[in-house]
């Protein structure tokens, strides 16, 4: 009896264990992750807006590593760093939500400067949007 | 006579040149109760648009923006290839119904009615919500809201079918306690620069 009980216990502890790792199992990143794909921000920018069902298809979901000119930062809601590359054209560039932890190696860099990013590609709005994004 | 209409053309040109607002980092929170735990989740790359001179309001995200805060299931999401670029935005465009109340030269907070289209997937519906917005002493403007959507039972069954087929080579979970209600509680926050070109 005092052994079932004991088993018992035990399972339970177990259960919790898991449910408590499985709830707090880190994010995915794409830190480890290989790029997909590698192109000029320019590159990426005008593929989508040249054809963007077909861009779409193609980039989202996946790990994308683009080289480009960095133009603006700043924070988001959550505190998180925005950095924006320029696309090349008028209004859109490429968008990406720096991991944290990355913004520190952004402190040497200036508007004009060209910088590599790596990232999960989410689609197009105003510009392309990478996230979970890693600078190289 | 010329120049009258010249001055004129100035002036008006003035007059309905639109005061558009902007952000590209709105965040859009949703939940959504669940048996097993709430399933929620965070977007923190949200365009949105506001003119306030029409009180046009618009904003726009991505799926694949969404991070889940149950880390399983963010995983499983982002780590299998799910489709979902045929469809791979969700779009709001509506009107601020009484726009003309807010001063927005005067720092403050208004209470508001917004009512508008929102696209979810191939889908189409009229939303109505309550919203506010808050007119910063330096310029800044903001909006938040916070509504309720009931989604359809074909679309839930989606959501539910979907993740019963990724869940499970993941983890061993039972997903019929896993599954998300028609309710889905949508919190938005935005905060808005003026538009410079």
């Amino acid at each position: 009896m005092k052994k079932f009980i004991k088993i018992i216990l035990f399972l339970i502890v177990v259960l919790l264990v898991a449910y408590f790792v499985v709830l707090n199992l880190p994010k995915s990143s794409v830190k480890n992750k290989d790029a997909d794909f590698k192109l000029s921000a320019t590159e990426l920018y005008n593929a989508f807006e040249a054809n963007e069902k077909k861009s779409n298809k193609l980039y989202i979901g996946k790990t994308v590593e683009v080289k480009g000119k960095f133009l603006t930062q700043n924070k988001d809601n959550q505190g998180a760093t925005v950095v924006i590359m320029d696309g090349g054209g008028s209004l859109g560039g490429v968008l990406c939500t720096l991991e944290q932890g990355q913004e520190s190696k952004l402190s040497e860099i200036k508007q004009g400067d060209e910088i590599t990013i790596k990232g999960m590609c989410t689609g197009l709005l105003m510009d392309v949007v990478l996230n979970k994004c890693v600078i190289q | 006579m010329r120049h009258i209409i010249i001055l004129l053309l100035f002036v008006l040109s003035g007059s309905i040149q639109a005061q558009e607002y902007y952000t590209r980092t709105g965040h859009v929170h949703v939940k959504s109760a669940n048996k097993f735990k709430n399933i929620e989740a965070d977007n923190y790359q949200i365009i949105s648009v506001f003119n306030t001179n029409t009180g046009e309001i618009s904003f726009e995200g991505l799926l694949r923006s969404f991070e889940f805060k149950f880390g399983a299931l963010d995983r499983a999401v982002n780590s299998r290839n799910l489709d979902v670029s045929a469809h791979p935005k969700i779009k709001f465009k509506g009107k601020v119904k009484n726009f003309r109340r807010i001063d927005f030269n005067k720092p403050g907070e208004y209470n508001v009615k917004v009512h508008g289209n929102l696209f979810i997937w191939d889908e189409k519906r009229v939303t109505t919500a309550d919203g506010r917005i808050y007119v910063g002493s330096d310029g800044q403007m903001s909006a938040s809201s916070n509504f309720i959507m009931t989604i359809e039972e074909q679309s839930v069954e989606k959501l539910n079918d979907l993740m019963r087929k990724k869940l499970p080579d993941v983890l061993n979970i039972n997903t019929n306690t896993l599954g998300v209600s028609r309710d889905i509680i949508i919190d938005l926050d935005l905060t808005y620069q003026l538009k410079t070109w």
